[in-house]
């Protein structure tokens, strides 16, 4: 288990140092260079020239991203021009709003598809099955901005139960403050990831039900109930893990989606202005840390995995 | 919603999608006729639904303004937000005077052709790349790979945007840019693929009457991963016309008065506490019915690719 997880942390270590070269590169590819695409439009050469400077843009490319890399890890990610703040400090003070938020969905995609799941793949072919997956493929296709705006028109318009906009507290946890502001933006990120665990599931629980020990657990007269909830749950979730790992980027540009429909506070939202603001250090900083918590997900999702189905790590030792 | 390409993916996970009782690899297609596919791809109910909802939206985009002819250049403030019916406008205007209908179809006209370029150019690129990997020595393959893991750990919708901000965005511009934040997916599936091939017997004979690497991965390998290639192509269209209409959605996609279905959302949605529901369920719903189509499609397919395997 320890060897298997030092590999997968070495793995996660490469993807990112891959993952800053891209965004180093993307930084030197903005529209007049770094200096002028960062300073904006109306900055005279004296404060091109300075910038340059003072952020090394005159050195090799190997030395400035090694110098890039070093202010990185230093936490240093870069000053907004636009809002005059440190881009670490502006996520600071969002990240943990777009965490509640995805966080919140995927475990209400989890619980939801994983039930949904279980229930079409016990009555496969009925009724029930049949509704779900209509639904789940419905969901699986509209856009996250079209459920959101479905949202607002009838559970905020037609049945005022929930508010159209969400929470708008300042501090890192403001959010919670308002908790029903927070019921639809977690619904509308939530469906897309609600269709597609359920679609897993059943299919995974489907193998699992006609595989040999579950047959060899009715015979030995084990209840329905419990063959599903030890055996059959329990190995259909290992790959459901993993799934939700995958979700993780998913979840983010979702939230994107979602944090602009329903003005939310986070990341997302913040993002988004930056990119319409064309405020480069923002969004570059943004583009980082999402990926940095997409490669944390998966290796947290392949943990949770070999938790739960141990023959993982040593199908992975021998491969 | 999610991209579908990119969950669907992972080699060692099978498919997100439904797969029933008996899951295989969803990089393990085997064959030599496109006909056999096309038969059993003709056998799948929801595949020709898929099909015959693709062309009507296709026919609705290119065809349709033959026969509904509309302005969408010009705007007309004295026929704003008219009600279906009105005036002639069977689908009604927006705020700018558009007919909602002639615009749905122009829109349509720019999703398709970039969506399906961007997924093609996709695999293009990703079945080189992947062929490339499978062929190459290990530490070419893992680097390709690992390539392949971080672009795979980027959420395409922010690379998408931010790159968006960098050039000025057009059909051109927008389809290279969602190709080539697609084709990892497709490599990886082609790299399983090229593994495979790689250790069989009709390889080794080519090899050893003197075929080089690039004639083995052209003639041999690419013919041999089509089923898996146009499989993965296919949920790369569904995703390309979600990432688009995201985008429009967004603002940051091309500008008015150029017409896209995100952007007409995005307009309805300023006007929902108006009632104006004309601005919104057209749009949605075809974006919707575009997507699943090419969805219903793609399962299609894969049931096709992965049936023809079973009965080898």
């Amino acid at each position: 288990m320890g060897a298997y997880l030092i590999r997968r942390c070495m793995q996660g270590v490469l993807v990112v140092f891959i993952v800053t070269v891209l965004v180093f590169c993307l930084l030197h590819a903005l529209p007049g260079g770094p200096a002028r695409a960062i300073l904006g439009e109306k900055a005279n050469a004296t404060e091109v020239a300075a910038f340059a400077r003072a952020n090394n843009l005159g050195r090799p490319l190997p030395v400035q991203y090694l110098l890039w890399v070093g202010q990185l890890l230093r936490g240093n990610l870069g000053h907004s021009y636009n809002q005059n703040q440190s881009v670490m400090a502006l996520i600071v003070q969002r990240l943990p709003k777009t965490l509640i938020l995805t966080t919140l969905a995927l475990l209400l995609s989890l619980v939801l598809g994983i039930s949904l799941g279980m229930l079409q793949a016990v009555r496969r072919n009925g009724v029930i099955d049949g509704v779900t997956s209509v639904l789940s493929l419905a969901g699986y296709s509209a856009p996250t901005f079209l459920t959101g705006i479905l949202g607002i028109w009838l559970l905020a318009i037609h049945w005022r139960i929930v508010p159209a906009q969400a929470p708008q507290g300042t501090s890192a946890l403001g959010v919670l403050e308002d908790p029903r502001g927070l019921i639809l933006p977690v619904l509308v990120l939530g469906v897309g990831a609600t269709a597609a665990f359920s679609r897993y599931m059943r299919s995974s629980a489907i193998e699992n039900l006609v595989q040999d020990y579950v047959r060899v657990a009715r015979a030995k007269g084990v209840s329905s109930g419990r063959i599903l909830r030890a055996h059959v749950a329990r190995n259909a979730l290992g790959p459901i893990a993993t799934q939700a790992g995958l979700f993780m980027p998913v979840l983010f540009a979702g939230a994107v989606i979602t944090e602009s429909v329903f003005n939310y506070p986070g990341m997302g939202l913040l993002f988004w202005n930056a990119a319409l603001s064309r405020d480069y250090p923002t969004e570059v900083g943004v583009v980082l840390v999402v990926a940095i918590a997409t490669v944390i997900g998966s290796l947290l999702a392949d943990v949770v995995y070999a938790v739960l189905d141990p023959r993982i790590v040593y199908v992975a030792r021998r491969s | 919603m999610p991209p579908i390409a990119k969950v669907a993916a992972e080699g060692h996970v099978p498919v997100t999608r439904e797969v029933e009782s008996e899951a295989s690899p969803y990089g393990a297609a085997i064959g030599k006729s496109p006909a056999g596919l096309i038969v059993r791809f003709a056998e799948n109910k929801l595949g020709l639904v898929g099909v015959a909802l693709f062309v009507g939206v296709v026919l609705f985009a290119f065809v349709g303004p033959l026969l509904y002819h509309t302005d969408q250049i010009h705007t007309n403030f004295d026929q704003v937000d008219l009600p279906p019916g009105a005036a002639g406008h069977l689908l009604g205007t927006d705020q700018s005077g558009y007919d909602v209908l002639g615009r749905l179809m122009a829109g349509g006209q720019t999703s398709l052709i970039v969506s399906v370029a961007a997924a093609f150019l996709a695999a293009v690129g990703g079945s080189l790349v992947g062929a490339a990997a499978g062929f190459s020595a290990s530490v070419v393959d893992s680097v390709l790979m690992r390539l392949v893991d971080a672009f795979m750990s980027i959420p395409q919708l922010f690379v998408v945007i931010v790159v968006a901000t960098i050039v000025v965005p057009s059909r051109a511009s927008l389809m290279i840019i969602i190709a080539s934040m697609s084709w990892f997916t497709t490599a990886r599936l082609v790299r399983g693929e090229a593994l495979r091939i790689r250790e069989l017997e009709y390889v080794e004979a080519a090899r050893s009457v003197g075929s080089g690497r690039p004639r083995i991965v052209i003639r041999h390998v690419l013919p041999n991963a089509v089923g898996v290639i146009v499989v993965s192509t296919t949920f790369q269209v569904a995703d390309a016309i979600l990432i688009l209409a995201s985008l429009d959605f967004l603002g940051l996609g091309i500008p008015s008065p150029s017409a896209s279905w995100g952007g007409m959302l995005s307009t309805g949605l300023q006007y929902i506490y108006d009632g104006y529901w004309w601005l919104i369920f057209p749009a949605g719903g075809i974006i919707m019915v575009a997507v699943m189509a090419v969805n219903f499609i793609g399962d299609g397919l894969r049931d096709a690719v992965e049936t023809r395997l079973r009965e080898r």
